[in-house]
């Protein structure tokens, strides 16, 4: 790729990362705040925004602090909270596994859902492009541990996310970028039937592996389909049929 | 322990799970992915997507819920997207949709 390419593809990535980036500071800063009520230091709050940068399961962790949780257990919630990026990975994999593994080694540090929709959107419209994927990925992590940070200093001064509605944030990206994802009655049933039960899953437990439950669910629905007609495996099983 | 040191073993075990679980399947060998896989693997966004859209309008605190407002501007999104197909479209009006009226419920 030449450079102005490139640099083509890291402001398009930062354009498209800012929207959200916006969020990120609200409930970065949110969870700063929050952290110091648990008794985290600023400091400690920006450091698990960074090295961690997983929301949910870093705001879980907080009442369990407070609570005075054993370390492991809060460890062990932290990887269930984030074992369904086992899975979003795993659906990254064919793109991924083309390319050398160091870049992935680096991209696995930055692989949170809203990096994950935002790119994935991308890699499905544009194809697999570094410069793009680095960008949203940097940006958006950089968002979070600032927000973190601003939080944990001026946390009193941050609006209320429910009073504003900007909770809908999240909602409302994910649901822009998984409309051009339905295209077909069968991906539209999949997917409204995967949100019925994630709703149940969560209604018995919030603890994110509703997420995990609801992915595995809609890769189950779509390995047990054949695979589509002309597709290389399709043709071969079939002349071995003959 | 000492209560910073606690803290950061804390956050240094948390960041290592989240990484193994963001890096174990990222890359897979080419001879894993037969037809079948790949239409798995093709449906799992939807079935994330899913799971992080429909609770947040119809769940809250272990209870069904909704919040007529937000499904409202998630049908505006879901039409600006079918008409525009542009996701910044999609996301800021349906959100602004939803400070607007915030913002003039509270005056």
């Amino acid at each position: 790729m030449n450079k102005q390419n490139h640099m083509a593809s890291w402001k398009q990535g930062i354009r498209d990362s800012v929207p959200i980036g916006m969020s990120f500071l609200v409930f970065g800063g949110i969870f700063g705040m929050m952290a110091l009520q648990a008794g985290m230091s600023s400091g400690e709050s920006v450091l698990m925004s960074f090295f961690v940068h997983a929301g949910s399961s870093q705001f879980a962790v907080l009442p369990m602090l407070v609570e005075g949780a054993g370390f492991w257990t809060m460890v062990m919630v932290t990887f269930f909270m984030n074992s369904r990026h086992l899975l979003m990975a795993m659906s990254l994999a064919p793109y991924y596994s083309r390319h050398n593994r160091r870049f992935a080694d680096l991209i696995a540090f930055f692989l949170s859902d809203e990096q994950y929709a935002i790119t994935y959107n991308r890699i499905r419209q544009a194809g697999f492009d570094k410069a793009y994927i680095l960008s949203v990925s940097i940006f958006l992590h950089l968002f979070w541990a600032l927000g973190t940070w601003l939080g944990s200093l001026f946390g009193q001064f941050l609006p209320d996310p429910e009073r504003f509605g900007l909770e809908f944030s999240f909602t409302a990206m994910f649901l822009a970028l998984t409309v051009g994802l339905l295209t077909s009655p069968m991906r539209i049933a999949v997917f409204v039937g995967c949100g019925a039960v994630a709703c149940l899953f969560s209604l018995v437990a919030d603890s994110g592996l509703h997420v995990l439950g609801a992915g595995l669910l809609a890769f189950a629905v779509g390995y047990m389909r054949k695979p589509a007609a002309g597709s290389r495996e399709t043709e071969e099983k079939e002349r071995v049929a003959g | 322990m000492n209560g910073d040191v606690r803290m950061l073993l804390l956050i240094l075990a948390m960041g290592i799970v989240t990484y193994i679980s963001r890096r174990a399947f990222l890359t897979l060998p080419a001879s894993f992915f037969t037809a079948r896989l790949k239409n798995g693997l093709d449906m799992i966004p939807l079935g994330i997507f899913a799971a992080l859209i429909f609770p947040s309008l119809f769940v809250k605190g272990g209870e069904w819920t909704i919040n007529p407002l937000y499904a409202a501007a998630s049908v505006v999104c879901v039409l600006v997207m079918l008409r525009w197909r542009n996701v910044f479209l999609g996301f800021g009006i349906s959100l602004l949709l939803v400070l607007v009226v915030k913002a003039l419920a509270a005056v």
